[in-house]
């Protein structure tokens, strides 16, 4: 689904050059569901503004669903973006002069939706977070674990392949955290891969894979599907 | 889909957004308001006074020019004075004519009688007409254009004194006036007008049009030429050759002040400087009314591309926001484009209120003529322009946010 290999990212300003990415190499497999932890500063954003082709790299190659995405216009980026990709930011980012209705709205009206189908995807979605009745609502009147389930309505209205999260949970308590992460694990299991950004070691156990960054580089693998397979057995 | 279904598909949410946040929206609306009642009312008295610059006077403006003769010499001969001054004028080469009259068109001063088409008229019979007391030559000189009848003879003038009754006068009239008096084809030749005091002129011609001597007079085109002129406020008319007038002018100042010092020549003008002297106001109050179009423009203008920017700033983890989520570039200039649209267009429908309020007001008081409604919805496109234009440049500017806003803190 995403292959980085070789990945190599510096930020310039007149004073210094920061190498947030060296040598950044990945694979993510269709399904999967990975966490990537590291301190701050590390890279993990600058990792899935790349992967999410939000920013351009400098050196290496990256395969977005067997897709060499290095050289696309602009426009091309945005499209993709718009039909493969969803994204859950860490503040919600819901666009606080528009309805819950008319966040979710937001990226099914750049894809050129028709009424109705915008109409029957934005229901189901909010259906799926659990706030169809707050369609009307702003989203000032909601809780924060109610924006990001809107958050999450939105990015998974367009149905996209694969979803990245950046500390989706970040801004949440505890409770609200756990409820997020039940709905992206309910989402993986209907097939969406996830790449989440987290510096929560608790939540970071219940993927898959965890991924954690150093200084711009992967440092350690842990696969926790054994683990998680057992675990799930276990509840049986 | 074509551009215009774009705009109308994102103009729900940009519109409902709107209405939540709308104080900045709201000024630049009432803004547009203001700008779409000034400019279309401004606009509607500049044409007005444009219009009313470009009525023919009927005289031949470019070669004529024009003096007063003021007699102070004791006993001085008046009648004889005239009759040398205008021969001695008619001989001059590049002379085409001269004239005596009491006025002309264009002059700002004159005088106006009432006159009726028939004996013992009632009041309301009456009807006003620019009273021109005038020679044998004052057609010509003028270059006005004779449609029926004749011109004065010679042995039909008379100098009058001005408190004298007319002397066996008669008259010529302008089409407008003989179409007023003898509806409804204005066959006026060979009929009788009657002045106040009952005398009867017989009518013998007809001109196609000689404006009377105030540019503001309701009823300016009707004027009547009389065969008496008078010996005292007498003004001298010049017709010169084509090309002659320059030359002419201060020739005819040294002959006239050296022939005889009886009598004083004063205020030499040419018929160009007085039409522009004339409608000097008009034509200062249509550059003040541009410089105030300019103006308003230029800050409404301002104040939209001050909005939008301000709006780029404010929203610009919104703008990474919806990049992240699909936008293209192009997608980001259209909101700003459709949000300023519906700001104009919410501006115009006041605005066209506005606009006739203003118009209402201006009538009564200024006794202006009212707005015609074709101005309002060429003002409104000329609002939508200015809406569009004014926003690219920060709608641009936004839609080169990076998407990567959306996860960086800004
Ligand atoms: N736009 C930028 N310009 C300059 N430096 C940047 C920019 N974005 C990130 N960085 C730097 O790159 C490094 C990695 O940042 P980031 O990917 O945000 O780390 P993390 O998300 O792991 O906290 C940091 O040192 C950060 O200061
Ligand atoms: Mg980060």
């Amino acid at each position: 689904m995403l292959q980085m290999t070789h990945i190599s990212k510096v930020f310039r300003t007149d004073l210094v050059q920061t190498h947030a990415l060296r040598d950044f190499s990945l694979n993510v497999k269709e399904g999967e569901f990975v966490a990537v932890t590291g301190p701050s500063g590390s890279g993990k954003t600058t990792f899935l503004n790349i992967a999410g082709l939000l920013e351009t790299f400098d050196t290496g190659t990256y395969l977005l669903d067997g897709k060499d995405v290095s050289h696309l216009s602009d426009d091309s980026r945005s499209r993709l973006r718009n039909e493969k990709i969803g994204f859950i930011f860490q503040g919600f980012n819901l666009i606080p002069d528009l309805s819950v209705f008319d966040n979710v709205d937001v990226p099914l009206r750049y894809r050129g939706f028709d009424g109705k189908e915008r109409r029957r995807r934005i229901e189901g979605a909010l259906e799926q977070v659990g706030l169809a009745s707050r369609a009307k609502h702003l989203p000032s009147q909601l809780s924060g674990g109610q924006q990001q389930r809107v958050a999450i309505a939105r990015a998974l209205a367009g149905t996209p392949r694969i979803l990245f999260a950046d500390e989706p949970t970040g801004n949440l308590d505890s409770l609200m955290a756990r409820q997020v992460l039940e709905m992206l694990e309910e989402i993986n299991s209907s097939g969406t891969t996830i790449v989440m950004v987290t510096h929560d070691p608790e939540l970071a156990r219940r993927a898959h894979r965890n991924i954690h960054v150093m200084d711009g580089q992967v440092s350690d693998f842990t696969d926790f599907s054994q683990a998680s397979a057992a675990r799930d057995a276990l509840a049986a | 889909m074509n551009l215009f279904q774009k705009l109308a598909l994102d103009a729900g949410p940009i519109l409902r957004a709107l209405t939540r946040s709308r104080a900045g929206a709201v000024l630049i609306a009432l803004q547009c308001a203001i700008t779409l009642a000034i400019i279309t009312n401004a606009i509607f008295i500049i044409q007005d006074r444009l219009k009313k610059m470009a009525r023919p006077s009927g005289v031949d403006v470019e070669n004529v020019f024009s003096m007063s003769v003021i007699p102070f010499a004791p006993n001085f001969d008046t009648k004889g004075s005239i009759e040398a001054d205008l021969r001695a004028l008619r001989a001059l080469p590049g002379v085409v004519d001269a004239a005596v009259v009491n006025s002309f068109p264009l002059l700002q001063s004159g005088g106006s009688s009432m006159y009726a088409a028939k004996p013992g008229a009632k009041g309301e019979e009456y009807v006003g007409a620019a009273r021109y007391e005038v020679d044998a030559h004052t057609l010509n000189t003028l270059g006005l254009k004779l449609i029926a009848g004749r011109d004065f003879r010679e042995d039909e003038i008379r100098g009058r004194e001005i408190n004298s009754q007319y002397e066996n006068p008669v008259a010529i009239l302008t089409k407008a006036y003989a179409e007023k008096m003898f509806p409804p084809d204005g066959n006026a030749v060979g009929k009788t007008l009657y002045d106040g005091n009952q005398v009867a002129i017989p009518i013998v011609g007809v001109v196609e049009r000689a404006q009377a001597p105030w540019i503001s007079w309701g009823e300016l085109e009707y004027s009547a030429f009389f065969s008496n002129y008078r010996l005292s406020f007498a003004r001298y008319i010049v017709r010169a050759a084509p090309g002659e007038r320059d030359r002419l002018m201060p020739q005819v100042e040294k002959l006239l002040s050296e022939s005889n010092s009886g009598r004083l020549i004063e205020s030499m003008k040419s018929q160009t400087d007085i039409e522009a002297r004339t409608y000097g106001e008009y034509r200062a109050m249509a550059i003040i009314l541009v410089s105030v179009i300019v103006l308003i423009v230029i800050i409404t203008g301002l104040g939209i591309v001050g909005l939008a920017s301000f709006n780029v700033n404010a929203r610009k983890k919104q703008i990474g926001t919806r990049r992240a989520l699909g936008a293209q570039k192009g997608d980001i200039v259209r909101y700003f484009l459709v949000e300023s649209w519906l700001i104009t267009t919410a501006g115009a429908v006041i605005g066209a209120g506005l606009s006739f309020g203003l118009s209402y007001w201006m009538v009564n008081t200024f006794d202006l003529p009212p707005l015609d409604w074709h101005y309002i919805p060429v003002g409104v496109c000329f609002l939508w322009v200015l809406g569009l234009v004014a926003v690219l440049v920060p709608a641009r500017r936004a839609s080169q946010l990076a998407p990567a806003l959306a996860t960086r803190s800004v």
